[in-house]
C-alpha cells in the first residue's frame, strides 16, 4: 500500500472540496443571508484536511495499483460525505446524525432528506446540498481526475473502480480525454436542463437547483412537495427526461455524439432500461387508472414522472406515490432495485448487470437441455464473460444480503417489515424513495439513520471495494500482493 | 412424449389410492359412514385413473430424458394434488377450488390450511398424511429424478458418489422408492415414539410426527403445550432430523456403513444449521422477553421452539406469533427462507448453497485485488467444481426475480405490499403460516380464483426447483420451434 499517493489524492479532493465551497459561500455574502462563516468554518476544516494530507502525501511514481485505486476510491467518498455534512452541522440546523445522513445522501446522489422545512433554508445552503448531488453525480473521481490532470497513466485503474457497472466502454483512447469529454457532457447536460426549465417558468433558483439534482439522479428538490409543489406540467417533462438521460450510459452519449446517433439505439443495455420504463410506467397508469380515482392522462402522468424518478434512482416525486396501490408500489420497488444503465450517475444494481444475469440463467438452461452443445455466451466486447458473470452473480447476492440484513436491523427499531426492506433497497441503490413509515426520513430512528448512511456509500463504492477495505491486510504497507 | 411419465404419473396415483385407504379405514374404525363414502368415493376414482394411466402406457421406454424429467415432475405434483383434494370436496368441506389448494399446500408441504377448524378425525388424518406423502415424494425425486434433471444447484455436490450416476432409469426409481420408503416410516416411527414418550395420544402422536418430520406442520391441537419442555424439545429434535440431510442417512442404511451416520453430524452444512437455530431462537427468545410477552423461560423457549420450526420450513401453527413485533417475524422470514440443510425436506433456499455464495463471495474480494487470480474453493475438503458455483449464483438470481415477480402478480388483487410479500414467501418456502403474518385467514379465503391457483404453482415451483420449470418451458419451445434437433 503506497499511503503518499493516497495522501496526496485526497488533499487534491479536499482542495476541490474547499473550492467548491467557495461558491454558496460568496452566495451567502451576497445575499446577506448571515450563514456565511458557517461556509467560512467548513472550508478551513476542508483545507486544514487538505494541508494535513499534502504534508503526508507525494506522488512519487505514476503507478498507482488497484488496491490504492481503491483505497483512494473509498477514503473520497467516504471524506467528501463528512465535508458534504460540514456545512449543515456549522450551520446548526439539525442534530449530527440528520447532518451527516443529508451529506451522505447528498454525495451520493440518494437524495433522500431529513429537512423538515426545505423552503426555510438559506438560499446558499439549499445550493450546497445540490451542489453535492451534482459532485457526487460522475463520481467524484472523474471529475477530480479531469481537473487534476498529473495524476498519470496509471489512473485508468481508478476509472475501472469508479465507473458504476461490470462492462467498461471507452469512448476515446486516452483516458484523460475521456474523462475531460465526460466532463463536457455533463455540464453541457447541466446547462441545457437548466435553460430549460427557466423556460419552462421556474424561478432561477429552482432551475439551477432541480436542474443540477436531476442530471446526478439525486433527488434533492427545492420545496417540500418535490416537483410536486410547481404542478408545472412542461417541467415535469423536461425533468423526466432529464432522469432518464441522467440514468443512461453518459459514455454512450459521448460514443453517439462522436459517431452518430444511430449508436444509442443499438445499444442493448439502453434499450432494455427504456423499455423497462415504458412497460413498468403503463403498468403503473393501468394499475392507477384503475384503483385510483384518476383520468387516464393524470394517471399517466403520475405514474410515468414517478418511474422514472425511480429508475434513475432520483428520488423526486410529483405526487403522493405513498398513497398508491401495492402493484404500483412493487413495480417503483423492482425498476429501484435495477436502477439505470451502467456508466451512468444514477443507483441501483444497473440493467447491464440484469442482462448478463438473465444470459447466465439462459445459458444454463440450454445447457441442460443439450449437454453436449458448446455455447458461447456474448456481451458486448466483454472478454472472459464467464468471470464477469460469476462476478456479477455474487454482487447481485451480496447486494441482496446487504439490503436484507439492513432490513432486519430497521425492523428492530420498530419499522414495518416492508418498509424496512424497501428502505434498505432505497439506500442501497441511492434511490430516495420508500414507502409507509419511511417514506419520510426525517422520522426515522437515530441507528435507521446511521446504517442507511452506510448502505448509500456501500451501494455508491460497489460491494467488493467496500468489502475489501474491511480486510486488515489490505491496509498493510509493503504488501507485494 | 416419453410413455414412462403416464406410467409413473399412474404408480403415483396408484400410491395415492393406496394411502387413502388409511383414512378410509380410520373412518370405517370410527364408525362415520359420511367421511366412509367419501374415502371410497375418493379411492374408486383415484384407482380408476391409475389403472387407465398404467394400462395406456405398456412397455414404457427404460430411462427419462431431461426435458422428460421436467415435465414428470411438474405433473406429478398437480396430478397427485388433483386427487389428493377429492376427499375436501365429496366432504363438502370446500370449494373445487379450495379443496386443490388445500391438496397442493398439503402435498407440497406448505402447511397452510383453508380450514382452521376441520374437525373430522378422518379427514384430519387424510390432510397429516398428504403432508407426510408429499416429504416422501420430495425426498424421492431428490433421491431420483432432480438429481438429473437441476441437480447441480448443490444437490449432487453434497450426495455420495453413487447417486450421481445421471440418467433416471425406472429400475433405479423402483429400487430406491421402494428403500427411500422404508427409511422414511422408519423416520416417522421413531418420532410417533418420541411424541408419545412426551406425552401425546397415539393419534396426535402420529399426527404430529407425519407433519413434522415432512416439515408440513399443518396440526391443530390442544396438545401444543409450550411448557412441556420435552415436548418441544421432541419437536425440534424430529425437526432437526428432517432438515438434516435425509440422503446421507439413506446412504448409509444402504450401504451398511453405519459409519457414515457420523458424516450426517459432522458436516458444516448441519452445524451450521444448529447454529443459526440457537442462534436466531436465542435473539427472538431474548427480543420477546425484552418486549415483556413472556416470562424469560417462555420466552427462550417460545424463541428456539418457533425458530426451529420455521427453519425446517415447518412453521408452527401455534397464533401467538402472529401477535409478536415486526422484528420478530422478519427473523422467522428469514430462516424460513434459509431453509434446512441441502438434501433435506425442508423447503427454502437451502444452507449449503448459501454457504457456497458466501464462499464464492470471499473469493471475489480476493480477485477485486488481484484481477487474474484463480481461486478453488472447498467445503468439508471437496473441492466446488465452478460450475456448480456458477449455477447456485444463476439460482439465487431466478429465485430472487421468480419473488419479485409473484408478489407483484399477488399485490395486483388488491393486498397492501407486505400481504403479498407474506404469500410469495409462504409459497415459495413452503412456509404456509408465514401468510397469517399480517393477513386474516378471511382476506386469504376471499382472494380471486387466479390468485389462489397461482399460489399454487409457487408452492408447486418452490419444490420442484424453479430450473425444472424453466427447462420444462425452454424445451417445449424448442420442441416447437425444430422438432428433429
Amino acid at each position: 500500500m503506497n499511503y503518499p499517493v493516497i495522501y496526496y489524492m485526497l488533499s487534491r479532493l479536499m482542495v476541490a472540496m474547499s473550492v467548491t465551497l467557495l461558491i454558496p459561500f460568496f452566495m451567502a455574502i451576497q445575499l446577506n443571508e448571515n450563514n456565511e462563516l458557517d461556509f467560512l468554518a467548513a472550508i478551513l476544516c476542508s483545507l486544514s484536511l487538505a494541508v494535513f494530507f499534502s504534508n503526508r502525501g507525494k506522488i512519487t511514481t505514476n503507478d498507482i495499483s488497484i488496491r490504492e485505486g481503491i483505497a483512494i476510491t473509498g477514503l473520497s467518498w467516504l471524506f467528501a460525505s463528512i465535508i458534504a455534512s460540514l456545512p449543515f452541522l456549522t450551520g446548526h440546523y439539525m442534530p449530527f446524525v440528520d447532518c451527516l445522513f443529508e451529506g451522505v445522501s447528498g454525495i451520493t446522489g440518494s437524495g433522500a432528506s431529513v429537512v423538515r422545512d426545505i423552503p426555510g433554508l438559506p438560499t446558499s445552503i439549499m445550493l450546497w446540498r445540490s451542489l453535492t448531488h451534482w459532485l457526487g453525480g460522475l463520481g467524484i473521481i472523474v471529475i477530480f481526475i479531469a481537473i487534476v490532470p498529473q495524476t498519470g497513466t496509471k489512473s485508468l485503474k481508478m476509472f475501472e473502480v469508479e465507473t458504476t457497472g461490470p462492462t467498461e466502454t471507452r469512448p476515446l483512447p486516452r483516458f484523460k480525454d475521456t474523462a475531460h469529454a465526460l466532463l463536457i457532457v455533463y455540464i453541457f447536460l447541466t446547462f441545457l436542463i437548466i435553460a430549460l426549465l427557466l423556460l419552462c417558468g421556474f424561478s432561477f433558483s429552482d432551475a439551477v437547483n432541480n436542474a443540477m439534482s436531476a442530471i446526478a439522479t439525486g433527488g434533492f428538490s427545492t420545496r417540500n412537495e418535490s416537483i410536486g409543489y410547481f404542478d408545472n406540467l412542461p417541467a415535469e417533462i423536461v425533468l423526466t427526461i432529464a432522469m432518464l438521460v441522467g440514468g443512461g450510459n453518459f459514455s454512450l452519449y459521448l460514443i453517439a455524439w462522436k459517431q452518430g446517433y444511430h449508436k444509442i439505439l443499438k445499444d442493448g443495455e439502453f434499450i432494455a432500461y427504456m423499455a423497462l420504463f415504458g412497460f413498468l410506467s403503463l403498468a403503473i397508469t393501468t394499475n392507477l387508472f384503475a384503483a385510483m380515482d384518476m383520468n387516464l392522462f393524470e394517471a399517466f402522468r403520475y405514474a410515468s414522472f414517478q418511474t422514472a424518478a425511480t429508475i434513475s434512482t432520483t428520488g423526486f416525486s410529483n405526487g403522493d406515490f405513498d398513497s398508491w396501490p401495492a402493484f404500483s408500489k412493487y413495480c417503483l420497488l423492482i425498476v429501484m432495485i435495477t436502477g439505470g444503465c451502467a456508466g451512468s450517475t444514477s443507483g441501483g444494481m444497473k440493467v447491464a448487470r440484469f442482462l448478463l444475469l438473465f444470459k447466465m440463467i439462459h445459458y444454463i438452461i440450454q445447457e441442460k437441455l443439450h449437454p453436449n452443445q458448446i455455447i458461447h455466451m456474448k456481451y458486448d466486447t466483454v472478454e472472459r464473460l464467464d468471470i464477469v458473470v460469476n462476478r456479477v452473480g455474487r454482487f447481485f447476492f451480496l447486494y441482496v444480503f446487504l439490503a436484507l440484513m439492513g432490513a432486519l436491523v430497521f425492523t428492530i427499531e420498530g419499522l414495518p417489515i416492508m418498509d424496512a426492506i424497501v428502505l434498505g433497497f432505497s439506500a442501497i441503490g441511492n434511490a430516495g424513495v420508500a414507502f409507509g413509515a419511511a417514506n419520510d426520513f426525517s422520522t426515522l430512528n437515530d441507528l435507521t439513520k446511521y446504517i442507511c448512511c452506510g448502505l448509500m456509500v456501500v451501494g455508491r463504492l460497489e460491494i467488493f471495494l467496500f468489502l475489501v477495505m474491511l480486510k486488515p491486510s489490505f491496509w498493510q504497507t509493503g504488501a507485494s500482493w | 412424449m416419453d410413455k414412462l411419465i403416464p406410467y409413473l404419473m399412474g404408480r403415483a396415483l396408484l400410491l395415492c389410492s393406496a394411502c387413502m385407504a388409511i383414512p378410509f379405514a380410520y373412518s370405517i374404525y370410527l364408525d362415520h359412514h359420511f367421511m366412509t363414502g367419501v374415502f371410497g368415493q375418493s379411492i374408486c376414482i383415484t384407482l380408476l385413473i391409475a389403472i387407465l394411466l398404467i394400462k395406456k402406457s405398456t412397455n414404457p421406454p427404460e430411462s427419462l430424458s431431461v426435458y422428460g424429467g421436467a415435465i414428470f415432475l411438474c405433473a406429478i405434483w398437480v396430478t397427485v394434488a388433483f386427487f389428493g383434494g377429492l376427499p375436501y370436496y365429496f366432504s363438502h368441506n370446500l370449494g373445487a377450488i379450495d379443496s386443490f389448494v388445500e391438496s397442493v399446500s398439503g402435498f407440497t408441504t406448505t402447511g397452510y390450511t383453508n380450514i382452521l377448524s376441520l374437525q373430522d378425525p378422518a379427514l384430519i388424518l387424510w390432510r397429516s398424511m398428504t403432508q407426510w406423502m408429499g416429504g416422501g415424494m420430495i425426498l424421492m425425486f431428490i433421491a431420483t429424478v432432480l438429481p438429473a434433471i437441476t441437480g447441480m444447484f448443490g444437490i449432487s455436490f453434497a450426495m455420495p458418489v453413487a447417486l450421481k450416476t445421471g440418467v433416471v432409469t425406472i429400475n433405479r426409481l423402483r429400487k430406491n422408492t421402494r428403500r427411500l420408503s422404508i427409511l422414511y416410516a422408519l423416520l416417522t416411527i421413531i418420532g410417533v415414539f418420541f411424541f408419545s414418550i412426551a406425552g401425546l395420544g397415539t393419534y396426535d402422536a402420529i399426527n404430529f410426527a407425519m407433519v413434522t418430520i415432512s416439515t408440513g406442520g399443518c396440526y391443530f391441537s390442544d396438545a401444543y403445550l409450550y411448557n412441556n419442555v420435552w415436548f418441544a424439545s421432541a419437536a425440534i429434535v424430529g425437526l432437526i432430523a428432517a432438515g438434516g440431510n435425509v440422503i446421507i442417512y439413506w446412504q448409509a442404511i444402504k450401504r451398511r456403513q453405519y459409519s457414515m451416520l457420523k458424516k450426517t453430524v459432522r458436516n458444516t452444512e448441519f452445524h451450521i444449521f444448529v447454529l443459526i437455530i440457537l442462534i436466531i431462537g436465542l435473539i427472538c427468545g431474548l427480543h420477546l422477553y425484552h418486549n415483556n410477552y413472556y416470562n424469560l423461560s417462555d420466552s427462550l423457549l417460545y424463541g428456539f421452539f418457533s425458530v426451529a420450526l420455521y427453519a425446517g420450513t415447518t412453521g408452527a401453527p401455534p397464533f401467538e406469533v402472529l401477535s409478536w413485533t415486526d422484528f420478530d417475524k422478519m427473523l422467522l422470514i428469514v430462516v424460513a427462507s434459509i431453509g434446512g440443510c441441502i438434501g433435506s425436506l425442508a423447503g427454502g433456499f437451502k444452507i449449503l448453497r448459501l454457504m457456497i455464495l458466501f464462499k464464492s463471495c470471499a473469493n471475489e474480494m480476493t480477485r477485486t485485488i488481484h484481477p487474474d487470480i484463480i481461486m478453488t474453493m472447498k467445503i468439508d475438503g471437496e473441492i466446488v467444481p465452478s460450475k456448480v458455483i456458477n449455477r447456485i449464483l444463476g439460482f439465487f438470481f431466478i429465485v430472487f426475480i421468480t419473488v419479485a415477480i409473484s408478489i407483484l402478480v399477488i399485490s395486483a388483487a388488491g393486498l397492501d405490499m407486505q400481504q403479498s410479500m407474506d404469500i410469495a414467501i409462504a409459497c415459495i418456502t413452503s412456509t404456509g403460516p408465514i401468510m397469517l403474518f399480517h393477513t386474516s385467514h378471511s382476506e386469504i379465503l376471499a382472494l380471486p380464483v387466479i390468485v389462489k391457483l397461482f399460489c399454487c404453482f409457487l408452492m408447486i415451483l418452490g419444490k420442484l426447483d424453479i430450473f425444472a420449470f424453466l427447462i420444462l418451458i425452454f424445451g417445449s419451445r424448442q420442441q416447437l420451434l425444430h422438432k428433429h434437433w
